[in-house]
């Protein structure tokens, strides 16, 4: 399964503007719902978060939570300049972000595989700093593209 | 929507999660992955769970367990275009005036409500 094919422009924020944790959690679900579902699901994710940081490092978080919240798989990327102070494992602030979003029950685990490619992308992205080049999402959408293309 | 249905959603959200990390093929990707956590995930989110139902009342959170154990699945859910997202039945349409309360799905008993 191809990561960009569920990239979608509206839902890359290149420019995040929050700095702290939760603040960013709610902007990156901010991309997918509002009101009380996006509450829902920020509980959700700071919950999944207080049994370790999904900052894996170098750079990098990928938040991840299941919700009837949505009907199928959603992924959120946000990108920050200044970085997110977000517990990562090296401690180090995260300038790269991929939330994922998926239905409790989805088919052939669809949220496990993709979970896994993320991970995969991820460390291509950051090999010579990749993912700061793009300027628009359309730009990112088509570097995830390329890299996917030569995995 | 009422605090009651928030909380139970909050339940069920963490059921969720401690279904996933019960599971030893998500913990190995997890693992994989590269995420660090608790020596225990699971007793740390029924600690969590334990301390969420304590803000309901109990016969409420006793029909959340009974309905978790008949259906497995999920126990609350929201109502979808008039019909009930558990087993897709159509919801009387006396009930969509009664959204603040907690109510159940006629057909399925499981908890409803509306977005």
């Amino acid at each position: 399964m191809n990561l960009y094919s569920l990239l979608k422009p509206e839902r890359i924020n290149l420019d995040l503007a929050s700095r702290k944790k939760q603040e960013v959690l709610r902007e990156l679900v901010g991309a997918i719902r509002k009101n009380e579902d996006a509450d829902l699901l920020v509980s959700t994710l700071l919950k999944r978060e207080d049994l370790g940081s999904t900052g894996i490092g170098k750079g990098v978080a990928i938040p991840h939570g299941r919700s009837l919240v949505v009907d199928k798989l959603e992924l959120v990327v946000g990108r920050s300049k200044e970085g997110v102070s977000f517990d990562a494992i090296d401690k180090k602030p995260v300038h790269l972000f991929f939330l994922i979003v998926a239905p409790p029950q989805d088919p052939g685990n669809q949220y496990l595989i993709i979970l896994g490619r993320v991970a995969v992308v991820c460390q291509e992205l950051l090999k010579r700093k990749a993912y700061e080049k793009p300027e628009t999402p359309e730009e990112f959408i088509k570097l995830v593209k390329e890299i996917e293309g030569k995995l | 929507m009422s605090e009651e249905i928030k909380i139970l959603l909050e339940l069920q959200h963490l059921d969720y999660m401690i279904k996933d990390w019960r599971n030893d093929e998500t913990r190995k990707q997890f693992q994989k992955i590269g995420f660090k956590v608790e020596d225990d995930p699971v007793q740390m989110l029924l600690k969590k769970r334990e301390k969420l139902a304590e803000r309901i009342n109990k016969s409420l959170y006793q029909m959340y367990e009974r309905i978790l154990s008949r259906y497995k699945d999920w126990a609350i859910v929201p109502v979808l275009n008039g019909f009930c997202g558990g087993c897709f039945s159509k919801v009387p349409t006396e009930l969509s005036g009664q959204r603040k309360v907690i109510n159940n799905c006629p057909n399925c008993g499981r908890f409803i409500y509306w977005d």
